[in-house]
């Protein structure tokens, strides 16, 4: 920048450094609420149907062979 | 190295070697980076525009230093000067004890100054080249030009940048007088109303009745009236200012027409005959369009009391005084004249200064022999758009000053007084 510019734009330099920390700042809080909002969510409410170990075993057959198949 | 290999090469493109030679590594790598190039020899700076005018390398500088040493006298022992000031390479004081013993010079600091006009006026004469003097077109419909100071009017009217306090010197000078002017009419003028500024009720009726005319698209009639008439009174370098800088004016107000009324015996130099000429007709020049100058090579109440300006209207009519020096013994009785013909006009008197006790002395002159018959459109203040360039009176080196430095407004009273 030149020294002209740098003249010009003094007057509304600490105006425009609060706007910009102030817009940021609510970006950048809402990113990392987010963010430890999810981070933070075990899936507990989710509700897992109830299932014995052998049919769990037959399900687990199934999807390999039909994965074989596929190749 | 190309030269060797290949000399035909020179005789084929020598535009093409003399490119490539002066293209060194170094410079590719700062442009690369996007950094400065190396400032040249000729950029002015402080060090290199420095020199005692006794021996300044600028023969109307030398002879300015014998017109200081020939005319003014020393403040402090009142006799002829002798001495230059080695700070400000001046002509100040009778003697080196003289310029020691001068308290105020050294507690004012007022060698900076001084050194400022030195700098500058060795500057204007140093045969650099002046690319802040191309001045820009209109300003481009939907942007608009910032008026609180010199810096953003040049940033915002795409003007060369102006990096140092030497082209700001150089510019300022010319572009005051239009752009102080501009600054007063627009309607972003920056001077407010009292008390957050200057500018006094009446004035705001004064500058409203311009500014009504002015920006036409805000009403609802259509009529197109005459120009905006300007007077300048007792014009002397105003009315030889280059005709582009007063264009810069209508740059601010792109569908008004102008006319400017240079009136004073001063106001028409012939570059030929090399002197002022007196002419019984108003001599007239169009400019363009939308401007037009008018010089009126007499006193302003002799026009007045012939009627040559009737009628006049306070909303397409205004008048300027730049530095007229109002309480000064030798034109003071001329200005006496010249006053209430101003005042009947009912139009702003917009008043310029030099320095601070320069605007006073004016105000003071006013007050006391016409205080009864005018309002005050606005108080005195520091003009935001001053010529930036210090100079000095030639016949008392301590007195500095600047074009336009200060501003006030008057009028004449618009009411009769109420008698009880």
């Amino acid at each position: 920048m030149t020294p002209a510019m740098i003249r010009a734009r003094r007057p509304y330099f600490w105006k425009n450094a609060a706007a910009f920390v102030a817009l940021s700042s609510i970006t950048v809080g809402i990113y990392f609420y987010t963010y430890s909002f999810l981070g933070a969510d075990d899936f507990e409410d989710v509700p897992i149907p109830p299932i014995s170990d052998a049919e769990l075993a037959k399900l687990k057959k199934e999807y390999e062979a039909s994965k074989k198949s596929q190749n | 190295m190309l030269k060797l290999i290949n000399p035909k090469i020179q005789r084929v493109n020598p535009r093409l070697v003399q490119y490539q030679s002066k293209r060194t590594l170094i410079s590719f790598v700062r442009n690369a980076l996007g950094m400065d190039p190396p400032p040249s020899p000729d950029e002015p700076s402080v060090e290199n525009r420095f020199h005692p005018w006794d021996s300044s390398p600028s023969q109307d500088l030398r002879h300015r230093a014998a017109t200081i040493r020939a005319l003014a006298k020393c403040p402090v022992t009142k006799k002829e000067i002798n001495y230059t000031c080695p700070y400000s390479g001046i002509p100040t004081h009778h003697s080196k004890e003289a310029w020691e013993q001068d308290e105020e010079y050294h507690r004012t600091k007022k060698y900076e100054i001084l050194k400022k006009v030195n700098i500058y006026e060795h500057d204007l004469r140093s045969g650099r080249e002046f690319p802040e003097f191309d001045f820009p077109a209109g300003q481009e419909f939907d942007s608009q030009v910032n008026l609180s100071n010199w810096d953003l009017f040049f940033y915002t009217r795409n003007f060369y940048s102006m990096d140092t306090e030497f082209q700001l010197a150089a510019v300022t000078k010319m572009l005051s007088y239009p752009t102080t002017i501009g600054t007063l009419l627009h309607q972003f003028s920056p001077y407010q109303l009292n008390p957050k500024g200057p500018v006094t009720l009446e004035g705001l009726k004064s500058l409203a009745a311009l500014r009504y005319s002015l920006y036409p698209d805000l009403r609802t009639s259509t009529i197109k009236d005459r120009p905006l008439r300007l007077f300048i009174i007792g014009s002397r370098a105003e009315g030889q200012l280059p005709a582009h800088v007063w264009k810069q004016l209508t740059f601010l107000f792109p569908t008004t027409d102008f006319e400017l009324h240079f009136i004073g015996p001063e106001s028409f130099y012939d570059s030929e005959k090399k002197q002022f000429i007196q002419s019984s007709r108003p001599i007239v020049r169009r400019i363009d369009s939308n401007m037009k100058f008018i010089y009126h090579t007499d006193y302003f109440h002799v026009f007045h009391e012939a009627q040559d300006f009737f009628p006049y209207d306070p909303y397409l009519d205004s008048f300027f005084l730049f530095h007229p020096g109002l309480g000064y013994p030798d034109v003071k009785d001329l200005w006496k004249k010249t006053m209430p013909g101003l005042l009947d006009s009912k139009c702003p008197i917009f008043i310029t200064g030099y320095h601070d006790k320069d605007s006073q002395t004016d105000w003071n002159w006013l007050m006391e022999n016409f205080e009864d018959d005018l309002d005050v459109l606005m108080n005195i203040e520091e003009n935001l758009f001053s010529s930036t360039k210090w100079e000095l009176n030639d016949i008392n080196p301590h007195e500095v000053y600047r074009y336009n430095k200060n501003l006030f407004a008057i009028r004449g009273k618009r009411y009769h007084a109420i008698y009880q």
